[in-house]
């Protein structure tokens, strides 16, 4: 008898811990903010506008503002955490991040891998130089001898290397502040990036402008894994919502379309 | 197959091979134009740091230090940013040509003190026997000294070789495409983590495995029979 009660008790433990094991593995990302109160967000470390540290040490910006938003209209905890580029994607398929709040592009490529909301919001490619550099246009980027500068492996990399083919590309690592950096040192003739990012750059460098003409327009957007459809249509639902009501685009009023977020955080 | 294609996409990087070459051939160039430079200036500054002159051995103590306690990051930013401001003809060298500057200068200290301790191990009997039988100092360094010490320093200067490699990575900062800038490019267009950065692994790997047959072929050249395997 003392026997058949230890199979019970063990077959019954074995059971739950089974069933335990089986509803979390099962449990959708929705599920788990629902259960722990609290949102995760994988952001990167690139600077303003979209994510970067404040004068007051406090890390800000247009897409930490949009998901503090949505956690706060939620109420549930946002948890920020901070990784260069390389590691944005590695950290959401980890499961370490619930969904990437960065300016990603959802290239087709890309979209096998993750999945990308609606397009929060857009940017414009361009290309700077210097004012003295007698350019006008990004056209007049386009000719053998020169060479253009942009982050490398990024997108501005794969649109200059598409649209100004007959230039040397150079790809720095380290962001855009790196190519600004060899423009105004004369490593470069021109640099390519995207207008709410050298808008920033603009303020602290006077010699810096943009070339007449966007050489693309691209949509930008958060990403999930595969398998977190509840959270990618609440995240859509929730771009509509502050779309609608006006506050989605007094967000990109404040930090992407002008700098008037420089008053308060540089 | 399919499973193995589950777990790695050979496919997708398949389709980046031509990137990957390109990577792996700036890395081995830039890799072995900076180890045979740094070998020879290497050689020069172990001879230097042995000199009883302190007008000599101290300015290339200073260097080794220098060199040793900075970041090669910090290295290359200044030697790229810094060189066209002091020399007028600096902005004529390429990012490439600059990055083996930079990488040069910082793995000469390493190689030096490396060729040093080599040259210390040799015993002094065979300097004595070889200036007693007629040959002179340059002769005596040059035909019994420096054979017995590179063979000595082989598997150390093999180690410091690998992070020479390694050290390329770095110069990506500067826009050299080499091998990492190579797997970035794949990681950005994919998003595929772990084919991108397996397939740069591998790489490097393959690149060490090339350097360590060929350094074993150099020491059993220089070392004869009494060489052993490490």
């Amino acid at each position: 008898m003392r026997k058949f009660t230890k199979l019970t008790i063990a077959a019954v433990s074995g059971t739950w811990l089974a069933l335990m094991a089986t509803a979390s593995f099962a449990e959708s990302t929705m599920e788990k903010i629902v259960r722990t109160g609290q949102m995760t967000i994988a952001v990167q470390t690139q600077g303003p506008p979209v994510s970067f540290i404040n004068r007051d040490g406090k890390r800000t910006g247009l897409a930490i503002e949009l998901a503090q938003m949505m956690a706060d209209d939620m109420e549930v905890e946002l948890i920020v955490q901070d990784y260069d580029w390389k590691g944005l994607i590695p950290s959401l398929l980890s499961g370490k991040a619930d969904f990437i709040a960065a300016d990603m592009t959802p290239t087709a490529k890309r979209s096998m891998q993750v999945v990308f909301t609606e397009p929060v919001f857009f940017s414009e490619t361009i290309a700077f130089a210097l004012k003295d550099s007698g350019y006008t246009s990004w056209k007049d980027l386009d000719v053998a001898g020169i060479s253009v500068g942009a982050t490398q492996a990024s997108s501005w990399a794969d649109i200059a290397r598409q649209k100004i083919s007959n230039a040397e590309l150079k790809e720095f690592a380290g962001g855009t502040a790196q190519t600004v950096q060899a423009l105004t040192s004369g490593r470069i003739n021109a640099g390519v990036s995207d207008k709410a990012t050298i808008a920033g750059f603009m303020s602290s460098i006077d010699n810096l402008v943009v070339l007449e003409g966007d050489i693309s327009r691209e949509p930008l957007g958060f990403a999930v894994r595969p398998d977190s459809l509840h959270l990618l249509l609440a995240l859509d639902n929730y771009m509509g919502l502050i779309r609608a009501d006006g506050r989605l685009d007094e967000k990109l009023e404040y930090w992407w379309n002008t700098t008037n977020w420089e008053a308060d955080h540089k | 197959m399919d499973w193995l294609q589950s777990i790695f996409n050979f496919r997708i990087v398949f389709q980046y091979w031509e990137v990957f070459a390109q990577g792996i051939t700036n890395t081995i160039l830039i890799s072995a134009i900076c180890l045979v430079l740094s070998l020879i200036f290497g050689i020069f500054i172990a001879l230097a740091r042995r000199s009883s002159n302190p007008l000599i051995w101290r300015p290339v103590a200073v260097y080794i230090q220098a060199i040793r306690s900075t970041p090669l990051l910090i290295q290359i930013y200044l030697i790229y940013y810094g060189l066209p401001s002091i020399l007028p003809f600096g902005n004529f060298l390429d990012e490439t040509q600059t990055g083996i500057i930079a990488l040069t200068i910082h793995t000469t200290p390493y190689m030096g003190e490396i060729i040093r301790a080599g040259l210390e191990s040799v015993d002094r009997g065979q300097i004595e026997g070889a200036l007693s039988v007629g040959m002179s100092r340059k002769q005596t360094m040059t035909n019994v000294v420096l054979p017995q010490a590179i063979a000595n320093v082989v598997p150390p200067l093999l180690g410091q070789t690998a992070v020479l490699i390694k050290d390329t990575s770095l110069l990506s900062i500067i826009a050299v495409f080499e091998l990492m800038g190579a797997g970035l490019r794949m990681f950005s267009e994919t998003v595929i983590a772990t084919e991108s950065y397996v397939t740069t692994a591998v790489c490097y790997l393959a690149i060490y495995a090339m350097m360590l047959v060929i350094s074993g072929m150099v020491q059993r050249k220089l070392g004869g029979s009494a060489w052993q395997a490490n």
